[in-house]
Parts: structure tokens; C-alpha cells; sequence
């Protein structure tokens, strides 16, 4: 099999990285953002040193115990709420339907 | 209505200071960088009255101009505040932790630009709820005010005052919402004037971020979510949209409502007073006839 021309190295994305790139804290490398799973993870390339932003920790061990559970049905989580949820409101609610309509963006997105 | 955006367009002196005090964190600015006022995305422009505060963006730099009656001292307490550990991650840090001088006697704050929430997307509901449960778990620390929320509910009620007889029943309802709110069951940091408009990311991170310091303190975080809890309420907000929200942020831990079973007794009082004032903004603004109906048609049924 012949080989291809060169293909470049692969190149995570990394915005900013020319003005105001994160520094390691360890060894003042670059700093390489990765996404994994949902999580941001900052990666040195100099000394492979991982940051984590806050929370992030969290989320990643909350993401390896539910991977090394028993699968749960998919209908698991949404029955938690979906029967009770659906009566719950306040008595001035509109009790008609709930429905997206147009034209009011402004209303949820100013002060 | 063609004047609006001249009428925005800062005056040659404001925007000659904007460029000097960008020009300090961005080397790009010259003496013909555009200032221009930043408008949310998508809307259209709007009047807004000269007293309140106004947001210029100048290379990538935001110049943010504060309401004519925002404290130093409280503005100060909230930069530091949102600067401490752990919080600064949820929040789009200041490039100076204190307001400064700026002219017609007002306070300015710098901010570096990010990128906001457009208003076409699908709003990130699970991710703002996490966010919100994160913030209203924060140890408290420097000191932060009062969160901006019965303030707000404040204006609208001195605003309606103002107007004719045919609103004074929009003033007593305040008026008992405004006495009802003034005991919280709790007290958490929280954002104070949470809204969609309140979400950025800087170029590094796509994860959102809180904009906006004005509201921040201590308070009832209830108040948080009670323009998606009002809204929805008042028939605004789809169910799916609600219950994205709502279950991520209990997910989450948050403690402004009761993990399971019932939100409504702690979600209720700052819901109706977002509907109250989301009411009369679209009253003020003549945004959107239809919202401002179905806002009120929520009020009327509250004070009955």
C-alpha cells in the first residue's frame, strides 16, 4: 500500500490560541482544549498535565458510575416526574395549552 | 421609528472615551474603531431611556455604561464578589474588578467580548439550569447585596404609578407581591435578573457563562427561575422547555425548589412577579401585543 502525501497532524481545535492562550500552570506550556463526553478538559502539550474546570470533575465521575451500572431502561429518568409534573402549576396558570408561539423572544431576553 | 438607531449612535465625545478606555486592553483600537451599542441579537431596536444603562462594544472590548443611580460601593461588592473562587467559573470575569469613572457622572464597567446566546437557537434550558444550581450552591463570600430582584419589582410598581387609573389594579398586586417577597424562606447567591439575554461564552470555552452583574447578591433564588416558571405559567413556554430547566437544575442539586414532588409553593411569589413586570415591559416597550395580553390575562386571574 502505497502511502498518501503527508497528511497533516491532527490538530484539536484551539481558538485563541494566538492572543490569550491558557498557560499551563505547571510548566507555562500550551494549554490544548478538548471536549470529552460534554467536558471540557485543558491539555498541556508540554508536560500532558490535564485541567479541569469546576464542576467538571464532578460530572466526569458522575458519567464513569453510570457507565459501569446496569443499563436502565431509557423511560427510567422521565417517569420520575411525567405523571405528577404535568398537574403541578399555579392556580393562575393558564390551564389552556403550553405551546411555543412566535414573536416573543424579546420577552425572554431582556431585563 | 427610522431615529431609534441614530438616537443609539453614542455621541462623538462617548464614543472617543470608549476608545481610549478600550484601547487600554486591546491593542487593536485606533482612533477609528466603530463604538457600537450593542443591541440583543435578533430584536429590534427600541427605545430605551437615557438613565439606563448602556452597553457599547469597541474591537473586543464591552464598555458597559451603568444605570444613572447604580451605587459604587454595591457595583464594587458585586465585581469582587463574582471574582472569587469557584464562582468565577460561572460567571464571564470583568477585565477591571471595580467600576470606573465615566462621563455624564456614571459608573463604567470593562468586559471582554464573548459570544451571547442568539436568540433563533434552541434555548440551552439544561445547561442554564445546571449553571443556576451551581450558582445557588456557592459558599457565600465578600459581602455581596441584596439580589436585585424586589428592586426591580420596585421600579415597575413606581412606573405604574405613574400611569392612569386603569392600572391601579396592576399597583395593589405589586404592592402585595412586593410586601409577600420581602420574607424569603431562604437566602442563596444568585443572579438577580436571570434571563436568556444573561448567557455568554469567551472564544476558549463554549460552556455558557452569566453575563450581567447588576442583581447579583444574596436573595431568594427562586427569583432565578421566575421568568421561565412565570412564563410558562402564563402559557408562554412550552412544557418540554419548563421541564428541561427544571429537572436539570434539580438534577443539579438546586436548592430554590424541593427536589422532588411539588415546585410550585417556593417557585410561586417571584413568578408573579415576573409576570407583573414581564407584563408591563411589554406594556412599555409595545414589543409584543399578544405577550402583553397573555401576561396580563395571568395578572388578572392573580388578583382576583
Amino acid at each position: 500500500m502505497t502511502e498518501p502525501t503527508n497528511p497533516p497532524p491532527y490538530q484539536p481545535y484551539n481558538a485563541g490560541a494566538a492572543a490569550g492562550a491558557l498557560l499551563c500552570p505547571k510548566c507555562r506550556g500550551n494549554m490544548r482544549t478538548y471536549e470529552r463526553n460534554g467536558v471540557h478538559i485543558e491539555q498541556c502539550d508540554g508536560c500532558r498535565g490535564v485541567f479541569l474546570d469546576f464542576g467538571e470533575l464532578e460530572h466526569l465521575t458522575a458519567l464513569e458510575a453510570r457507565l459501569s451500572q446496569p443499563q436502565l431502561p431509557p423511560q427510567a429518568y422521565p417517569q420520575q416526574y411525567a405523571s405528577p409534573q404535568q398537574g403541578y402549576g399555579p392556580a393562575w396558570g393558564s390551564h389552556g395549552q403550553k405551546n411555543r408561539r412566535g414573536g416573543f423572544s424579546g420577552l425572554f431576553f431582556s431585563s | 421609528m427610522t431615529n431609534l438607531v441614530a438616537a443609539w449612535s453614542p455621541p462623538a465625545a462617548l464614543a472617543e472615551w470608549v476608545r481610549e478606555v478600550a484601547s487600554v486592553q486591546d491593542p487593536r483600537v485606533g482612533s477609528t474603531t466603530p463604538v457600537v451599542p450593542l443591541v440583543t441579537r435578533g430584536l429590534p431596536t427600541r427605545p430605551i431611556a437615557p438613565e439606563h444603562s448602556q452597553v457599547y462594544i469597541c474591537a473586543g472590548v464591552i464598555v458597559k455604561l451603568h444605570h444613572r443611580q447604580t451605587n459604587r460601593d454595591r457595583l464594587t461588592r458585586r465585581l469582587h464578589s463574582i471574582g472569587g473562587p469557584d464562582i468565577d467559573r460561572l460567571w464571564i470575569q470583568p477585565l477591571i474588578y471595580a467600576p470606573i469613572d465615566a462621563p455624564g457622572g456614571r459608573l463604567a464597567t470593562i468586559w471582554p467580548r464573548v459570544t451571547v446566546l442568539s436568540t433563533v437557537d434552541h434555548p440551552p434550558w439544561a445547561a442554564v439550569g445546571k449553571l443556576l444550581a451551581k450558582l445557588h450552591q456557592m459558599p457565600i463570600t465578600d459581602d455581596p447585596p441584596r439580589l436585585g430582584g424586589h428592586s426591580r419589582l420596585a421600579r415597575t410598581i413606581a412606573y405604574l404609578r405613574t400611569q392612569g387609573p386603569e392600572l391601579t389594579w396592576l399597583v395593589e398586586l405589586g404592592e402585595q407581591l412586593a410586601e409577600q417577597l420581602s420574607e424569603p424562606a431562604q437566602v442563596t447567591a444568585a443572579h438577580g435578573d436571570f434571563h436568556l439575554g444573561q448567557l455568554g461564552h469567551t472564544p476558549l470555552r463554549s460552556s455558557w457563562k452569566l453575563l450581567d452583574v447588576d442583581d447579583f447578591g444574596v436573595g431568594d433564588p427562586a427569583w432565578d427561575l421566575s421568568r421561565p416558571a412565570g412564563f410558562w405559567a402564563a402559557g408562554l413556554l412550552p412544557d418540554s422547555d419548563w421541564f428541561e430547566i427544571l429537572d436539570a437544575y434539580r438534577e443539579a442539586g438546586g436548592p430554590a425548589v424541593p427536589a422532588t414532588g411539588d415546585p410550585w409553593p417556593a417557585l410561586d411569589l417571584p413568578s408573579r412577579a415576573a409576570v407583573l413586570i414581564g407584563a408591563v415591559q411589554q406594556l412599555r416597550l409595545a414589543d409584543s401585543q399578544a405577550a402583553a395580553n397573555t401576561l396580563l390575562e395571568a395578572c388578572r386571574r392573580m388578583h382576583t
